[in-house]
């Protein structure tokens, strides 16, 4: 929380939280990052404007079956549009956090 | 790795202050923001019927695919020629209707004698019910 106030991207945060909790589709803001098996539950917010940061993120259900987006991990910014070495093991490591929802 | 992270109040907190610190004025650019990303859906899922790319969408309407990037990324807001012109390409047409919600005043549940004294409810007093021929359930 403290690099998106940081960087001034609070508001773009916010849009794309009521983005997702609209049920709105924008790939440009919100997509899944399944580039294989076993990171099926892996999504990005993406920031692509300023900072081309992502939050990497774990979606589950809850036991009442509401989806539930678990912000994982940060990358400060992304430097090529294709996913490298890095960008990869950061999101195969966002695939092997389990979560317990109450 | 298994997190077990029992904080929820945390958390909560911590959104809450991290979205007090925007402004009216930006909390109605987001809802701009989220009102065009719902015509925006509809346009995005008609260019994946018709095959279109976006850069192809840019050149229909004589804008560069640079600004239609821009626009779903949130970072400009469409205006209404823009979208007239995206409709008539496309052979779109958008019908507005208006979310449901209710309106009404609830009104306190405030029942009247006929004699226009306000009912008072009391409590039961303790009665055996062989004994008890008539319970005051109201004054």
């Amino acid at each position: 929380m403290a690099f998106l106030k940081e960087k001034n991207l609070t508001k773009k945060f916010y849009l794309i939280c009521e983005t997702i909790l609209q049920g709105l589709k924008n790939t440009d803001l919100y997509d899944k990052e399944d580039i294989n098996g076993k990171c099926k539950q892996v999504t990005a917010m993406k920031f692509k404007s300023k900072q081309n940061a992502r939050l990497y993120c774990k979606e589950m259900k809850s036991n009442d079956k509401v989806l539930v987006v678990i912000v994982s991990e940060l990358l400060e910014k992304k430097k090529n549009q294709k996913n490298q070495q890095k960008e990869i093991s950061l999101i195969e490591k966002v695939a092997t956090y389990e979560y317990e929802l109450y | 790795m298994n997190t077990n992270y029992t904080k929820s109040e945390e958390i909560q907190s911590a959104f809450d202050h991290l979205f007090n610190s925007l402004s009216e004025e930006d909390l109605l650019d987001v809802d701009a923001k989220i009102l065009m990303f719902r015509f925006l859906s509809l346009i995005d899922a008609k260019r994946e019927e018709l095959g279109w790319s976006r850069k192809e969408l840019a050149a229909q309407i004589k804008t560069s695919p640079s600004f239609i990037s821009q626009l779903f990324q949130g970072d400009k807001l469409i205006n209404f020629t823009t979208l007239a012109k995206i409709q008539k390409v496309m052979g779109l047409e958008f019908e507005i209707t208006q979310k449901r919600t209710f309106t009404g005043k609830v009104l306190p549940y405030a029942p009247k004698s006929e004699g226009g004294i306000a009912w008072t409810y009391k409590t039961l007093e303790k009665c055996e019910k062989s004994t008890c021929e008539f319970i005051p359930l109201a004054v």
